[in-house]
């Protein structure tokens, strides 16, 4: 056994590394400090899945239940593991892009990374929504400072604001299950929830529904993202898409869904069907997308709605596949972003239609590009195609219209093959004569996010082992 | 089984991740890989003969529900195995010949990863592995076809075929949902056993959807449009992909789901849509100029000929046709290869000018066009035969037209590139030669497999006065494109009758599906600025409220009065309501 706090305790050092590098002007590269103590974390939480997790827990305000307690629940592993991973396949990006206050990025970057997992693995709602804080507000600070000049200010208050009602909203229903059943811990609340009276349970739902649907994000409060995507440096990018947007899904699966079946189930058909609009909505969207970013970003919607249809099914197939969706989108959506910037970075445009032809001058670029289109678009053998298929399963045996969003799957395709055809094929545009393939290291990165997208797509057993709900 | 489809995909890993572009012979990866894969299924076919291998892996079980993936090996996939691994090889060892001069580790690596898929899809045992095989089989077409990416239209060709197959495979993946929800299992032999368990409207549904599938893998009305396009490719992968294996895997799905077709009563359904198919085909074949649309045309034909014996409940029929299909239009597409290869001209009026009438390759290409025509005594002859075993009157009667406009086009093609100008000396080497003479002396003498296909699958051969009528009919259209296209009598007739479905078929309906893409595009941008406007309305809101912060300022002025007297009235206020409420 391992105790659990170790997966904090290392990203802590790595804070205070950097602080102390800092302070006493070391001059250690401040990468290369998020970079070991990440791998040493993601290591630990390695040899932890196979001998397990010793939980931990100190009270620190008893006449409000708030306590740091940690401990796994049936959900928490394959989200630690994209929390984990994501932020070490990103670095590189971060790497090339961050040129000015380097330490003051790292140093929100490795508190966002210590966040992150800890709220996967909080027992308790207060330190969960502690922790939860601090990732909002460390990427606020990201888009704020490392974005894109001309619409960065706008794109982070858009982003704090949307996120910051969500958290109200998640925390108003987190006090009301504490007035019901005088406790904040998780497990304590599982088992006292049934005293809670229903029309409470409604609104507890309703609360945790609306957090959910800002943070996913679920049509019609969608209009964070492409602007926040769109903003964001590609390291930010990566992990918006690749953990905090699976923030939500992890809070409205655990609160939601598992801890109030009945509701979720009385409220199932609305539900899907807001899921099925937000999965044709956004498509449709997506494909009048010129900047490639944008277009990731609002594909991103497509995938979180399809795993909101998976969630709202309350069926086990559709919350499988709705958490292998949600680890496969990481990586897969992760690769795309990556894709976007070194779009930008070799190019100096994220708008497809000014390029052209960039096939012959970058082929190794032009192959992982097309496999990461070919990963996103679910063919099987890459990671989305478990999880569409456990969700279309789910979605059918309990709402068969549902499978109209198999309509969203075609119009993806089309939009993305439109990406492929308009960026790499064709002829060479002049301008871009001189481009040059990316370096070995781009492609290390690309080839480790292509590493666990195969996995996953060959052994999606590896993560629907890792869930541990059923309904 | 599973080392058996692997050994292409380890080949393409070879190529792929150590060898990278290094190599000038990396052909010798494929082809080895291809070559061992071919011996090993032959092998199985032969040990196992009569019996059956299974071979199952659980993929993930979710709540006591396992996602088994299976191979099975019956004499009728293994047999199909070794057509599929034979005709590869033959096309790998004509690529030597064809492809010298383009990214190498590309060309194989992709062809590889092609062969992988099909093998698989041959093989598959459970529903769920055939559809992952289908989808791979597809997204590598779309690669290979896309193969020269700088050309336009080869983009286009590639994304076109991906796009519309995908409207199958998503109807395919529908019924496959709902089969393993309403059965509970994904194996093939299962679900095909539960079939008279179901409701009616379950197997009318899943029929359906399947038909959709194998419709738009087959090219068949009114998904054929990609296939006349996906000729951009390079010439063996239309060899490849259009003779034995991706159209064919439509035709494969259906023989393998013939039960359920029975079941949901959609026999004359896919007869029907088959003979629009035909029709449209022939005229479109009879207009055309390009040598290797000509032969794709006759492939949606021939994909036709299986769908209607499937329709007629005949799958040994359709069976058979696509094993001989898969050797002369495999043979054909490498002929058009080398002519293509040489003189760099793909229209067959330009190809007349060559003169290449006793060239070696006249043989080859007569064995070809015969056996697309149905001539005896070729083994296309004998499958037309088994083809037609559970056909009722109307149905022979409107194959005798067919067989007479097949053969028409057929030897058009052949007359208009073999004509009076003699005298072309084409060079030949092993890679481009081995192949198209093996394959024209299996499409010559293969005919005897008709008697053994028996035990590969039930096929019944039952020679009848169609047969003869039928050869008749062939025999007839051959002669009349001999007048018309050798001796050069007027062909006004046949061009006024031809052009007009041609241009309707063709063009007209080709920019229907146009139109339908850009009705989604045109929705797209529409619900983007939609999209647009809902953010610039929150964004609005965000900053009406702090103009409202700003304009209330003022009322904070500090001094105590002002304050007190707003006490006052709001305390009087608050009365007011609590009074009027009490």
């Amino acid at each position: 056994m391992i105790q659990i706090l170790g997966l904090l305790v290392l990203p802590l050092i790595g804070v205070v590394a950097l602080l102390v590098n800092r302070l006493m002007c070391l001059g250690a590269r401040d990468e290369n400090i998020v970079l070991y103590t990440a791998l040493a974390t993601t290591a630990l939480l390695f040899i932890g899945m196979f001998v397990g997790f010793q939980p931990f827990s100190v009270m620190l305000v008893p006449q409000v239940d708030f306590a740091f307690s940690f401990q796994l629940n049936g959900l928490s592993l394959p989200f630690m593991l994209l929390a984990t991973v994501l932020p070490i396949l990103g670095l590189w990006s971060a790497v090339k892009e961050i040129k000015e206050k380097r330490n003051l990025f790292y140093l929100l970057y490795m508190l966002s990374y210590l966040s992150l997992i800890a709220v996967f693995m909080s027992s308790n709602l207060i330190s969960l929504f502690v922790f939860w804080e601090i990732v909002l507000v460390a990427f606020f600070f990201i888009i704020a400072f490392w974005g894109e000049e001309e619409r960065r200010g706008r794109a982070s208050m858009k982003f704090l604001i949307f996120t910051q009602f969500g958290s109200l909203t998640m925390l108003g229903a987190f006090i009301l299950m504490f007035v019901y059943t005088g406790s904040f811990n998780l497990f304590t609340i599982q088992s006292l929830i049934s005293q809670v009276p229903q029309t409470i349970s409604y609104v507890i739902f309703i609360f945790i529904l609306i957090a959910a649907i800002i943070k996913m994000p679920i049509f019609p409060l969608h209009s964070w993202l492409p602007d926040a995507h769109v903003t964001a440096p590609t390291t930010g990018s990566v992990l918006l898409a690749g953990v905090l947007l699976k923030l939500g899904g992890y809070i409205f699966l655990l609160f939601g869904v598992t801890l109030l079946p009945n509701i979720a189930h009385n409220l199932m058909v609305p539900l899907i069907l807001l899921g099925v609009f937000t999965v044709i909505y956004s498509t449709l969207v997506a494909s009048a997308q010129k900047d490639l970013k944008r277009l990731v970003a609002y594909s991103s919607i497509f995938y979180m709605g399809l795993v909101f249809i998976g969630s709202a099914t309350v069926s086990n197939a559709g919350i499988n596949g709705a958490v292998l969706l949600m680890v496969s989108h990481g990586f897969i959506v992760g690769m795309l972003f990556v894709l976007a910037g070194l779009l930008k970075e070799k190019t100096g445009t994220r708008d497809i239609t000014k390029v052209g032809g960039l096939a012959e001058k970058m082929p190794t670029y032009a192959m992982f590009f097309v496999f990461a289109v070919l990963a996103t678009l679910g063919v099987p053998g890459l990671s989305n195609f478990p999880g569409e298929l456990l969700v279309f399963l789910g979605a059918y045996s309990v709402y068969a219209i549902a499978l109209v969003s198999l309509v969203g799957v075609l119009i993806a395709t089309n939009y993305y093959l439109y990406a492929v055809k308009a960026v790499l094929f064709g002829a060479l545009k002049k301008t871009a004569q001189k481009f040059s393939d990316i370096s070995t290291m781009d492609a290390v990165q690309l080839g480790a996010f292509s590493v666990f997208i195969i996995s996953i797509g060959i052994l999606p057993s590896l993560i629907t082992n890792l869930v541990g709900v059923t309904i | 089984m599973l080392d058996l489809i692997l050994l292409p995909m380890l080949a393409a890993f070879l190529l792929i991740v150590v060898i990278g572009e290094k190599l000038a012979r990396s052909y010798a990866i494929a082809i080895a890989g291809c070559a061992i894969s071919l011996g090993m299924a032959t092998y199985l076919f032969v040990a196992n003969f009569n019996s059956t291998t299974v071979d199952s892996f659980n993929w993930m079980s979710i709540s006591g529900s396992n996602f088994l993936l299976s191979l099975t090996g019956t004499n009728l996939s293994l047999g199909f195995s070794v057509l599929v691994s034979f005709i590869s090889l033959m096309v790998l060892v004509f690529s030597v010949f064809y492809m010298r001069g383009e990214p190498q580790v590309r060309y194989y690596s992709q062809m590889s990863i092609f062969i992988f898929s099909m093998l698989g899809l041959v093989l598959s045992g459970s529903t769920l592995l055939f559809y992952i095989f289908w989808e791979l089989v597809g997204v590598s077409s779309y690669l290979l076809i896309g193969f020269w990416y700088k050309k336009e239209t080869a983009a286009a060709a590639g994304k076109k075929a991906l796009i519309m197959t995908r409207i199958g495979d998503m109807a395919f993946l529908a019924a496959i949902i709902v089969l393993f929800l309403s059965t509970g299992t994904f194996s093939i032999s299962s679900t095909i056993q539960a079939i008279p368990y179901l409701p009616s409207s379950i197997v009318l549904l899943t029929g359906a959807l399947i038909l959709i599938a194998a419709m738009s893998k087959s090219a068949q009305f009114p998904f054929y449009t990609w296939l006349p396009d996906a000729m951009e490719g390079p010439t063996p992968v239309s060899a490849l992909l259009h003779s034995a294996t991706m159209v064919a895997a439509g035709a494969y799905l259906l023989v393998v789901t013939v039960p359920l077709m029975s079941a949901a009563g959609l026999g004359p359904v896919i007869i029907s849509i088959a003979m629009i198919t035909a029709f449209i085909a022939i005229m479109l074949a009879l207009h055309e100029k390009q040598i290797k649309r000509i032969l794709a045309y006759s492939t949606i034909e021939s994909l036709a000929f299986m769908f209607i014996a499937v329709g007629t409940l005949n799958a040994g029929g359709a069976m058979f046709y696509l094993f001989s299909h898969a050797v002369f239009k495999s043979l054909l597409f490498l002929v058009s290869g080398v002519l293509t290869t040489l003189f760099g001209v793909y229209d067959i009026y330009l190809l007349r000018a060559r003169k290449l009438t006793g060239s070696w390759l006249m043989w080859p290409a007569f064995i070809g066009l015969a056996s697309l025509a149905g001539l005896p005594p070729f083994m296309s002859m004998f499958a037309h035969v088994a083809l037609a075993a559970n056909f009722n009157l109307y149905e022979n009667l409107a194959f005798l037209g067919i067989d007479f406009f097949t053969a028409l086009f057929s030897f058009r093609l052949f007359f208009v590139v073999f004509n009076k100008g003699r005298g072309a000396r084409l060079e030949s080497e092993m890679a481009d030669a081995f192949p198209i003479i093996l394959l024209s002396a299996i499409a010559v003498a293969g005919g005897a497999l008709a008697f053994y296909f028996n035990s590969i699958i039930q096929t019944t051969l039952s020679f009848g006065p169609f047969s003869l009528l039928s050869v008749v009919a062939s025999v007839a259209g051959a002669y009349i494109a001999y007048a018309l296209f050798y001796q050069n009598r007027s062909t006004s007739i046949l061009k006024y009758f031809v052009g007009a479905a041609s241009r309707l078929a063709e063009h007209g309906y080709d920019s229907i599906i146009k139109a339908v893409g850009d009705a989604v595009v045109r929705l797209g941008v529409m619900v983007s600025e939609l999209d647009d406007r809902l953010s610039r309305a929150f964004e609005l809101g965000a900053d009406y409220s702090l103009a409202l912060s700003a304009d209330s300022r003022p009322i904070q002025t500090g001094s105590a009065n002002s304050y007190i007297i707003a006490i006052i009235i709001g305390m009087i206020a608050v009365m007011a309501v609590a009074a009027a409420f009490v």
